[in-house]
């Protein structure tokens, strides 16, 4: 699994985690990851229910599990403005990983590097590095690192 | 003293490694011996070991969650706490619990 530069959404403008999620859903449905945008604002929805998925520092990771979900996908998106969210800091969010993962999935190694994302977000040298550029490449050699495990 | 704990959350794949590992850079940071199992998407990660419960001062259990082999903890403390609470301030989960043991 390798994260594609493609995957990096810079300035989207939404106003609401609901409009977010259906922007992540338009553009999974785009790259044909799923064939329902619904059923995956659907599922994003759900998971917040359980527990939401806000960290603090302007990161959230909004995830689906589902068989729905036809690849292992990570999403990365800057807002162009922070968005209400419950977070451990009380602070709107601008930075967003949406973690995809189809239920056959389960225990392999893809899984393995996205929860590496997760991980890495408790780390201020990646969260630093991500809230403050806007460039691709950097981007991308970043959140492509971070999936490895090498930190 | 010495801390062993599960965490575990409903989909187990980015809060669950995520509490483990901010628990266990807590406890560095504090000096106490932490040691994790994930129960998540990717099955048990970094299992306890037998000794590694025997030893310990108490179990921490980061999850709302139905846990693996509970059995194993039958005869230790056992503390439930919340999986969002340990990313969030996992040293005031630590010594809370310390805290708590220690009153018992």
């Amino acid at each position: 699994m390798k994260f594609e530069t493609n995957n990096i959404l810079l300035d989207v403008n939404v106003d609401s985690k609901l409009s977010l999620f259906k922007y992540i859903a338009s553009y999974a449905l785009s790259k044909n990851i799923i064939d329902d945008e619904q059923k995956l604002v659907d599922a994003l929805l759900e998971r917040e229910k359980e527990v939401s998925t806000g960290l603090q520092d302007s990161f959230a990771i909004p995830h689906a599990k589902a068989d729905f979900i036809k690849k292992p996908t990570v999403i990365f998106l800057k807002l162009s403005q922070p968005i209400q969210w419950e977070t451990f800091d009380g602070k709107p969010i601008s930075n967003v990983f949406a973690l995809l993962v189809p239920l056959k999935y389960e225990g392999t190694e893809h899984l393995k590097m996205i929860s590496n994302i997760a991980t890495l977000l408790l780390e201020e040298e990646f969260t630093e590095l991500i809230k403050n550029t806007k460039n691709i490449n950097d981007l991308e050699k970043s959140i492509s690192k971070a999936m490895q495990g090498e930190n | 003293m010495k801390i062993v704990g599960i965490t575990s959350c409903p989909a187990g794949l980015a809060h669950t490694p995520m509490a483990a590992k901010a628990l266990e850079k807590a406890g560095q940071k504090l000096g106490i011996e932490v040691r994790i199992e994930q129960q998540g998407s990717l099955g048990q990660v970094h299992k306890l070991l037998p000794l590694e419960i025997k030893n310990a001062d108490f179990v921490l259990l980061a999850t709302d969650q139905k846990i693996i082999d509970q059995e194993r903890f039958n005869d230790k403390k056992q503390i439930r706490v919340n999986i969002a609470t340990c990313i969030k301030a996992p040293e005031a989960v630590l010594k809370k619990c310390i805290q708590a043991v220690k009153e018992v």
